[in-house]
C-alpha cells in the first residue's frame, strides 16, 4: 500500500511542478514564445489520446490465447 | 589508454558461441563476461578506420568507428550487460546464446563501414532474434516467430538487392550517405524501415514483443529497433521523407497504445511512438536533431528495457500481461514497481531523468528546425506517450486495483540488478546530461537541457497530459480495460494480404496441376506414337521408345529456341 501512496504523492509533486511551470511562465512572459501553450498541447493531446483510445477499442477483436 | 583495433561486437560473438556450447550453470557467467569484454573494447578502440580489406572486388572495412557507431556500440554494450544480468528463460536453454548472438551481431554491425559486413552481422541478430520466439515452447510465439522470419527475410532480400544496385552503381560498398532517390538507396531505406518498425511494418514488433519471454521481449526492445534507427542515421540523415514517416509512427499508434489490453503490446506501440520522434529528429537532420536522435535512442532504449523487464517479471507470476487480468502488484513487486514507474517518468520526459535530457533537445532541434507545426507535433506525440505509456503501463500493473489473487510476494533476484543498473542509467544521464551528449555526433557542448525555459515547457507539458489522465479517471471516462485484442494494420496483413496469398498459391497449384495433367497427357502420346514406331523393329529396342521420344521433343524445342534465339539476334 505504501508503494500505491507514494505515486500518489509523486503524481501530485508532477502536478503541482506542472502548475507551477504554467503559473511562473505566465509571469515570466515570454519565458517560452506563447506562455501556457505546452501545457494546452498537454492537456489536449492527452484528452484526444483517451478518445482515441476508446475508438480504438471499437475496433477489438476477441483476445488471442495466452 | 591502450587501442585494440577489433570489431566489439565480436567479444559478443565469441560469447555466444561459448554460451551455447558451454554448462548451463556456466552461461550466464560467459554472458556477464563477454558483454562487460565488449564495453571495454567499445572504450578502448580509436576512432578511423580499421581492418580494411579487399574482397570480390570490393572495400571492406570490418571495423570503423566514429561517434555515431560509439553511441550506438555502447548502448548496445550496456544493454547486453543488463540481459546477462538478467538471465534467460529457464524452458528456453539457448536463450542465454541467442540473447549474446542478438546483442553481438546488432554490436559488430554498427561498427561495420560497409554493406557486406553491415548485413552479415545484422543477418546474425536477426537471425537470433526469431530464434528467440522459435525456440519457445509455445506454439503461438512459433507462429509469430515464423512471420517475424518473413519479415526479416523481406528485409534482407531488400538490403540486399539496394546493396547490390548500390554497388553497380558505382558507389562502392561503403555504407556511408545513401540517396532514396537512387533504386539502391530506396530498396535499403525500405529495409531498415521494416526493421524500424515504420507504419505496417510495425506489426511484427507488436507480435514478437508480446511472445517473446521477459528477456527475450527487452532483448527485442534493445537491439532490433534501434538498428534500424541506427541504419537511418547512418545513411539518411535530413531526408524530408522521414519527418513524414516518423511523424506518421509517433502519431498514430498512441490510439492503438491506449486502447491494448495487452501491456506488452502496448509497450511495443509505445516503443514505436519513440523511434517516430527518433525517425523524425532524423528527417530533420540538422546538428542539433541528429544528436536529438541519437540521444533519444538511448534513453528510449534505457527506459524500454526497464519497463519490458518489470513487465516480465509480472508476467512470470502470473503467466499474463493483460491489464484486465492484473493489477496491483505494487503491493507484493515494490522495488519493481518503483522501477517500472522510473521508467514510465524518463518516457514522460520528467526532469533528473535521462528522458528529459532527450526530449529537451529533440524539442530545441524540432523549434530551431523553423516548422512551429513540427515543434507541437512533437510536444504532441510526447503529450501522448505521456497518457499511453508512462501512465497506462505502470498503472495498470502495479497500481490498478488487483482484478486476480496476487501471488505471494517475490524474493530478490537478478533481474533486480539488471533493472537497477538501467534505473541508475537513467537517472545518472538525468543528472548529468553532459555525460551522454560528449557521445553523441555533434556535441550539443552549449546546451543546458535544465535552462528555466525548457524546464518550463517539458514540464507544464508532461504534467497537464498527466493532469487529463487524472481528470478522466475521476470523470470515470477513462477507457476500461477490457479483454480483447486491436486490430490495425493485421486486417491488412493476417486479413486482405494473407487471403491474397493464399489465393495466389491456389491458382499456381492449379496452374502446376495442369501442367501436370498435360505433361502427362503429352508424354502418353508421344510414348504411344514412339511404340507404334517401334513395333515394327526388333523386341529388344521397345522400352527405350518413351524416353527416345522424350529426348527428341527436349531436342527439337531446343533447337527451335536456338533458331528463334539465332533469328533475334541477326
Amino acid at each position: 500500500m505504501r508503494t500505491v501512496w507514494l505515486g500518489w504523492v509523486l503524481g501530485a509533486v508532477v502536478l503541482l511542478a506542472g502548475g507551477g511551470a504554467l503559473a511562473a511562465d505566465f509571469a515570466a512572459t515570454p519565458v517560452s514564445g506563447s506562455p501556457g501553450a505546452l501545457a494546452g498541447v498537454g492537456f489536449g493531446v492527452g484528452l484526444a489520446t483517451l478518445a482515441l483510445g476508446w475508438i480504438a477499442r471499437l475496433m477489438q477483436g476477441p483476445a488471442p490465447a495466452e | 589508454m591502450i587501442a585494440i583495433e577489433i570489431n566489439p561486437g565480436l567479444a559478443l560473438l565469441v560469447g555466444a558461441l561459448a554460451a551455447l556450447l558451454a554448462p548451463q550453470g556456466w552461461r550466464p557467467t560467459v554472458a556477464l563476461v563477454a558483454s562487460l569484454a565488449a564495453l571495454a573494447l567499445a572504450f578502448t578502440t580509436s576512432f578511423g578506420e580499421h581492418a580494411t580489406f579487399a574482397q570480390i572486388g570490393l572495400k571492406l572495412v570490418a571495423l570503423r568507428l566514429d561517434a555515431l557507431s560509439q553511441t550506438f556500440g555502447v548502448l548496445f554494450a550496456l544493454a547486453s550487460i543488463m540481459l546477462a544480468l538478467h538471465g534467460a528463460d529457464p524452458e528456453t536453454p539457448a536463450e542465454t546464446g541467442l540473447l549474446l548472438l542478438l546483442a553481438g551481431g546488432a554490436m559488430t554491425a554498427v561498427y561495420s563501414g560497409d554493406f557486406i559486413s553491415f548485413v552479415a552481422a545484422a543477418e546474425l541478430s536477426t537471425l537470433a532474434a526469431v530464434a528467440l520466439l522459435l525456440l519457445r515452447k509455445d506454439w503461438t510465439a512459433q507462429e509469430i516467430g515464423m512471420r517475424a522470419l518473413g519479415w526479416q527475410a523481406l528485409s534482407s532480400l531488400l538490403f540486399l538487392s539496394g546493396a547490390a544496385f548500390s554497388i553497380v552503381e558505382g558507389r562502392g560498398a561503403d555504407f556511408a550517405r545513401l540517396s532514396p532517390h537512387t533504386v539502391g538507396g530506396a530498396l535499403i531505406l525500405a529495409a531498415f524501415g521494416v526493421k524500424a518498425g515504420f507504419p505496417v511494418a510495425h506489426v511484427w514488433l507488436k507480435e514478437a514483443t508480446a511472445r517473446a519471454s521477459g528477456a527475450g521481449a527487452a532483448g527485442l526492445v534493445a537491439f532490433t529497433t534501434t538498428l534500424g534507427v541506427y541504419g537511418l542515421m547512418r545513411g539518411y540523415a535530413g531526408e524530408p521523407a522521414l519527418i513524414w514517416i516518423g511523424l506518421v509512427m509517433a502519431i498514430l499508434p498512441a490510439a492503438f497504445a491506449m486502447a491494448e489490453n495487452d501491456l506488452r503490446r502496448a509497450l511495443a506501440y509505445g516503443l514505436v511512438v519513440q523511434t517516430g520522434v527518433i525517425v523524425t529528429a532524423i528527417g530533420v537532420g540538422t546538428p542539433v536533431a541528429l544528436s536529438a536522435a541519437a540521444a533519444h535512442a538511448f534513453a528510449t532504449v534505457l527506459a524500454f528495457i526497464l519497463l519490458a523487464m518489470a513487465l516480465g517479471a509480472v508476467r512470470e507470476r502470473t503467466g499474463s500481461c493483460r491489464a484486465s487480468d492484473i493489477g496491483g502488484f505494487a503491493r507484493i513487486m515494490p522495488a519493481t514497481a518503483a522501477l517500472a514507474a522510473l521508467a514510465a517518468a524518463s518516457i514522460a520526459g520528467l526532469p533528473l531523468t535521462a528522458g528529459y535530457a532527450s526530449l529537451a533537445l529533440v524539442l530545441e532541434a524540432a523549434e530551431k528546425s523553423g516548422h512551429a507545426w513540427l515543434h507541437f507535433a512533437l510536444a504532441g506525440a510526447i503529450a501522448a506517450a505521456v497518457a499511453h505509456t508512462a501512465i497506462k503501463i505502470p498503472y495498470a500493473a502495479f497500481f490498478a486495483p488487483p482484478r486476480k489473487a496476487l501471488p505471494e510476494q517475490g524474493l530478490f533476484a537478478s533481474h533486480h540488478l539488471a533493472m537497477l543498473i538501467a534505473a541508475v542509467l537513467i537517472v545518472g544521464i538525468g543528472v548529468i546530461p553532459g555525460w551522454l551528449y560528449s557521445f553523441l555526433p555533434s556535441e550539443p557542448a552549449r546546451f543546458a537541457p535544465y535552462e528555466w525555459r525548457r524546464l518550463a515547457g517539458l514540464m507544464q507539458l508532461s504534467a497537464f497530459a498527466g493532469l487529463a489522465v487524472i481528470a478522466a479517471r475521476l470523470l470515470r471516462v477513462y477507457p476500461q480495460e477490457r479483454p480483447g485484442e486491436v486490430r490495425d494494420a493485421d486486417w491488412l496483413i493476417h486479413g486482405v494480404l494473407w487471403r491474397g496469398v493464399q489465393r495466389a498459391g491456389g491458382l499456381l497449384q492449379g496452374l502446376n496441376d495442369a501442367w501436370g495433367r498435360g505433361e502427362g497427357r503429352l508424354g502418353g502420346w508421344l510414348a504411344a506414337l514412339a511404340a507404334r514406331a517401334f513395333s515394327r523393329t526388333d523386341l529388344p529396342w521397345r522400352p527405350l521408345a518413351a524416353p527416345a521420344a522424350w529426348l527428341l521433343f527436349v531436342a527439337a524445342a531446343g533447337l527451335a529456341f536456338l533458331l528463334g534465339y539465332v533469328s533475334l539476334q541477326a
